[in-house]
């Protein structure tokens, strides 16, 4: 009789914790990253009587989670990758559509300031023609700077985003820090599985961000891992991400792991996007650019000043055009200056260069593809590099580098020079001013030469070139991003599909369990029953 | 298989998503007209049509040089022209002078007519063009082509120079908009006296020997040779000029030509083949539409489950609802948006039957604030019928009336609009005060009409402001915009579904 009380109560209490579980489930329905739990009952062990061995209730073996390592790894690996497309092509169609906008593209300014040219070869007296010539001269030079204007605002978005997406991991990372803490401490044998499930859920919001491994130690705690294997979380301790300027450009950042440059380490997720935009459309974007302001400056100032304005004076530079900027990387003792050459523009390319002297030579790097050019011969010396000249004077040391950007910064400060329109250079000689459109009309043919590019590439052709780049890179960010986007929700139905809440099956548990409390009971009240009988008999 | 319950409803929303921007990216083809909207939506098409609209700038830019060259040349024509009709008559003079059966003094009258005359050539050699600038002077296009020289002895200066003024007409084709002085009118003598008749280079030096041998009575037949040689330079300038203005035509069919096809291939490029577009549109609208008529069946579902519920609490004599306020709001935000494939009057029945009528008087006051928030998010005109019985139950006023009016106006469709009017015609003073900003969210073209001819007819409303705002809304676009507008309105009204 005792033995009925035991048992029925062990079943009532099995009950009771299954329905408890049960509404766990169901409480948690919505809550992102959730895995099931459901009880695992066991037979307690009988009991052997003289007729055999008699059973004795049910015990509850377990509380488990619902979960597969491999799966979630799985969706761990495809959130980073469908993260890292995503956010490049959001980022990337930025620039397409500032590129391709009717308003915002170079195209239209470039035609408008080549056609007023064409008016001043047409009606080379006429000082309204020759106005219109410097002002669309300064609208073109305008739209330059603010599509510099407009990249710079996308590259300190991007920074500023990069910032937060820093601070969360960080946050995240402390958190699984603390977590394991409080697991290697309760360390008792059961696994508390809302801990775990909080735990990788951080996992998986690390991994929205950049691309993340993980590994369960044996006390417990979780080593979590970023990017190609740095170590992001080991046992309670969170290593902390941060964001610093290069030495060579403020705008330039990089992701640095414990004051460890971990830039070119970081894969997947959000901030590889971020990076990659960054390195592969954003800066090239704005080096195309500026490629294009100093091609067209260079070789438009050199035929103006070849010429002879209406008064007779010979003509001075259109644009304004800052020479490459130098920086400086160890502190070098020698004195380098820069300046654009006409006669090898069409050898610029959109990239940074390096130059490098290794104690007896100098190397001029194109930073884009990592050729190398040598230059030798003493110091003071001149090297004509790609599309601009380099004076090197002062002392130098082996290893002594320099970074020179010859188009980084170009479009950002390109301005016209001229004010006064009797000062546009349309006669090739004094004698023949003012009627002399010889030099206007060259002007305006080189508009239609391929200068630029090795000789390959128009002024039109060097901007329809980056629009279509930036446009087939993005649609290729596109299509890989909606690629990735349906791997994921495949590993994510996968993932649901096992760990998810489905509530009609915890509904029909419910009333199962609901039965089982009820009939647990009604065993009770037997006993009960059998009891105040047995209570009868003998009173 | 085993189905996550989250994970089924996320899979709606996630097609719905994506058949949205579907639809956006459509509707925007459709209202630019363009097939690429950035360079991303086809990179090669993208860049073939800068190149192609540049080859169009270009070609309009030749355009205007030809126009520009071709001005100048024809007022050169005109010149020249004038030019040689002078000489006609200085041949005819000269022929007469050298009769000899004139008298001196006919000589002298004849030499002072060819005096005029001659001035008449070296105003039309010193014409200046629309610019101001000297016409035959070459790049010296500031001064007078020809003067007489300082001494005053006949003897003429060329104050120009030999060059001529190109003008691009084409990728590769030049012509000179003009002719030096020299070339049409002779090279005058640098010897400083004038040359004898027969030798003269220089027509205005020609005229001046033969009215200075006249007035000595002394003509020379020779000169009859210099005229013929200086009618001839002018001649062939003229022809020249001809010749040019022939190139110039040519050139300008041909870059006539270069456009149509050049901007037919352009169009090919990078136009919207609009009636794949619309077939496109109407697919994802479809798709859009079954998609949110799913979930809203499913929502449907809910509402009344929910108002079942309430209503079975009712029955409990302490009415168990009246604290729980939050819930009852959802309810109607439910009922809101119920999708008009479950009418929302088998929804009122639902609630008759229920006892729910009931249950609304005890606590109106919590339902009413309820639907009164309802109402705005509506989108289902049967909704707001039901609705707005229940706000009548309590007198809310105004501002019952401006949300139920801008609920109605937001589904756009004519009962809700008839709805409005009906509203409006008992109350017209707050009808009058916010029929602007009904009218402005009503876009459908028809309704908009129903709205303003009855509205706009009220005698109430014909208040400076109101037939202000009915007359800006009256100017409605022709039937062709108007097509184009109720598409458009019809569009945004599906994407507003709820």
């Amino acid at each position: 009789m005792a033995s009925i009380l035991g048992t029925a109560l062990s079943g009532l209490s099995a009950s009771q914790v299954a329905l408890d579980t049960i509404s766990h489930n169901i409480a948690n329905v919505n809550t992102e990253n959730y895995s099931r739990q459901s009880v695992l009952l066991d037979t307690r062990a009988a009991q052997y009587t003289g007729s055999g061995y008699v059973g004795q209730g049910v015990d509850i073996a377990a509380i488990s989670r619902n979960y597969d390592q491999f799966i979630n790894q799985h969706l761990t690996l495809t959130t980073s990758a469908y993260n890292e497309a995503d956010t490049l092509y959001t980022l990337s169609a930025q620039v397409d559509s500032l590129l391709s906008g009717d308003s915002t593209s170079l195209s239209p300014t470039l035609t408008s300031f080549f056609s007023a040219v064409n008016e001043v070869a047409d009606d080379p007296t006429s000082l309204p023609v020759r106005q219109v010539m410097l002002t669309e001269g300064k609208f073109l030079t305008q739209q330059f700077n603010s599509m510099v204007r407009q990249f710079s605002e996308l590259r300190d978005q991007n920074n500023n985003q990069i910032d937060a997406n820093l601070a969360q991991v960080n946050a995240y990372a402390q958190s699984i820090a603390e977590i394991n803490a409080k697991l290697v401490q309760a360390n008792d044998g059961a696994t508390a599985n809302d801990l775990l499930d909080q735990r990788d859920n951080l996992v998986a919001k690390i991994a929205e961000k950049v691309s993340v491994s993980s590994i369960v130690q044996k006390d417990g705690s979780l080593s979590v891992f970023i990017g190609s294997g740095q170590s992001l979380v080991l046992g309670n301790k969170a290593a902390t991400l941060s964001l610093a300027s290069s030495n060579t450009d403020v705008a330039h950042k990089n992701i640095l792991l414990d004051g460890q440059d971990v830039t070119k380490q970081i894969t997947g997720g959000d901030l590889a996007g971020q990076l990659r935009f960054r390195d592969e459309i954003l800066d090239p974007a704005q080096q195309q650019i500026g490629l294009l302001a100093a091609g067209a400056a260079v070789t438009f100032n050199a035929l103006h000043s070849g010429g002879y304005d209406l008064k007779g004076a010979t003509g001075a530079n259109f644009f304004n055009i800052a020479a490459p900027a130098v920086v400086n990387e160890n502190t070098s003792q020698a004195t380098i200056t820069t300046s654009y050459s006409a006669q090898t523009i069409g050898q610029l390319s959109a990239s940074d260069y390096r130059l490098n002297y290794d104690g007896s030579n100098f190397q001029l790097t194109r930073l884009s593809d990592n050729t190398t050019t040598s230059y030798s011969g003493a110091v003071p010396l001149t090297i004509n590099g790609p599309g601009f000249d380099i004076t090197i004077s002062g002392t130098l040391a082996a290893n002594d580098s320099f970074l020179i950007r010859p188009t980084y910064n170009a479009a950002g400060q390109i301005d016209t020079a001229l004010s006064d329109p009797n000062t546009i250079a349309a006669s090739a000689s004094a004698d023949t001013v003012p009627g002399d459109n010889t030099v206007a009309l060259k002007l305006a043919a080189l508009e239609h030469q391929e200068i630029l590019l090795a000789g390959k590439a128009t002024f039109n052709e060097v901007n329809g070139q980056l629009v279509s780049k930036v446009g087939t890179l993005t649609s290729s960010a596109k299509v890989n991003s909606s690629a990735q986007e349906a791997i994921f929700n495949q590993a994510k139905q996968t993932r649901e599909n096992l760990s998810g809440v489905n509530l009609d099956e915890e509904a029909a548990n419910l009333i199962r369990f609901q039965q089982s409390y009820q009939a647990a009971a009604q065993a009770i009240n037997t006993a009960s029953t059998i009891f105040d009988t047995l209570l009868g008999v003998l009173g | 298989m085993r189905i996550s319950t989250a994970w089924s409803q996320q899979i709606g929303v996630n097609t719905m998503l994506t058949q949205q921007s579907k639809l956006s990216l459509t509707q925007m083809q459709l209202s630019s007209g363009k097939r690429i909207l950035t360079a991303a939506d086809d990179p090669a098409g993208a860049s073939r049509a800068i190149d192609l609209n540049k080859s169009l700038a270009d070609n309009e830019q030749f355009q205007s040089n030809i126009n520009s060259a071709q001005q100048r040349l024809e007022m050169e024509d005109g010149l020249l022209q004038n030019a040689t009709d002078v000489m006609y008559r200085i041949k005819e003079l000269a022929i007469q002078g050298l009769n000899d059966t004139n008298s001196p003094n006919d000589r002298i009258t004849i030499a002072n007519e060819m005096d005029l005359l001659n001035g008449e050539l070296l105003s039309l050699a010193n014409t200046k063009n629309a610019n101001g600038e000297y016409v035959f002077s070459g790049f010296k296009t500031d001064t007078p082509a020809f003067s007489k020289d300082a001494s005053n002895n006949g003897v003429y200066v060329y104050n120009g120079d030999t060059n001529t003024r190109s003008i691009q007409i084409g990728l590769e084709r030049q012509v000179t908009d003009g002719d030096p002085g020299i070339n049409v009118f002779g090279t005058p003598t640098t010897s400083g006296t004038l040359p004898e008749a027969g030798a003269m280079t220089n027509v205005f030096e020609a005229i001046e020997q033969f009215t200075n041998d006249l007035r000595a009575d002394a003509p020379n037949t020779n000169s009859l040779d210099d005229f013929d040689a200086s009618l001839e330079r002018i001649i062939t300038a003229q022809s020249s000029v001809g010749v040019r203005l022939k190139a110039l035509d040519s050139q300008n069919n041909l870059n006539q030509d270069l456009k149509i096809s050049l901007k037919s291939v352009l169009s090919n490029t990078q136009d919207l083949d609009y009636s794949e577009a619309i077939a496109r549109l109407k697919r994802a609208r479809f798709i859009a539409k079954s998609r949110t008529t799913s979930l809203c069946t499913s929502e449907s579902v809910i509402v009344v489950e929910l108002l079942v519920s309430y209503s079975g609490n009712f029955s409990l004599p302490t009415g168990k609802c009246q604290n729980e306020s939050p819930c009852l709001r959802q309810v109607f935000f439910k009922l809101a948006n119920v999708s008009r494939h479950f009418r929302p009057a088998s929804l009122r029945a639902k609630q008759t039957g229920s006892g729910l009528e009931q249950y609304n008087q005890e606590i109106g006051r919590v339902k009413q604030e309820a639907a009164f928030n309802a109402v705005p998010q509506t989108r289902n005109p049967d909704a707001v019928g039901v609705l707005s019985e229940w706000f009548e139950q309590e007198s809310l006023g105004t501002p019952a009336f401006e949300v139920s009016g801008d609920a109605l106006a937001g589904i756009g469709t004519p009962e809700s609009t008839q709805e409005i009017i009906d509203w409006a015609q008992d109350a017209p003073d707050e009808g009058a005060r916010n029929l602007e900003s009904w009218l402005s969210d009503v876009d459908d073209g028809k309704v908009k009409e129903a709205l303003i001819d009855t509205l706009g007819n009220i005698k109430s409303f014909e208040s400076t402001q109101v037939s202000a705002v009915v007359h800006k809304h009256t100017k409605l676009p022709d039937a062709n915009d108007q097509t184009a507008f109720s598409t458009s309105s019809m569009l945004s009204s599906e994407v507003k579904a709820p």
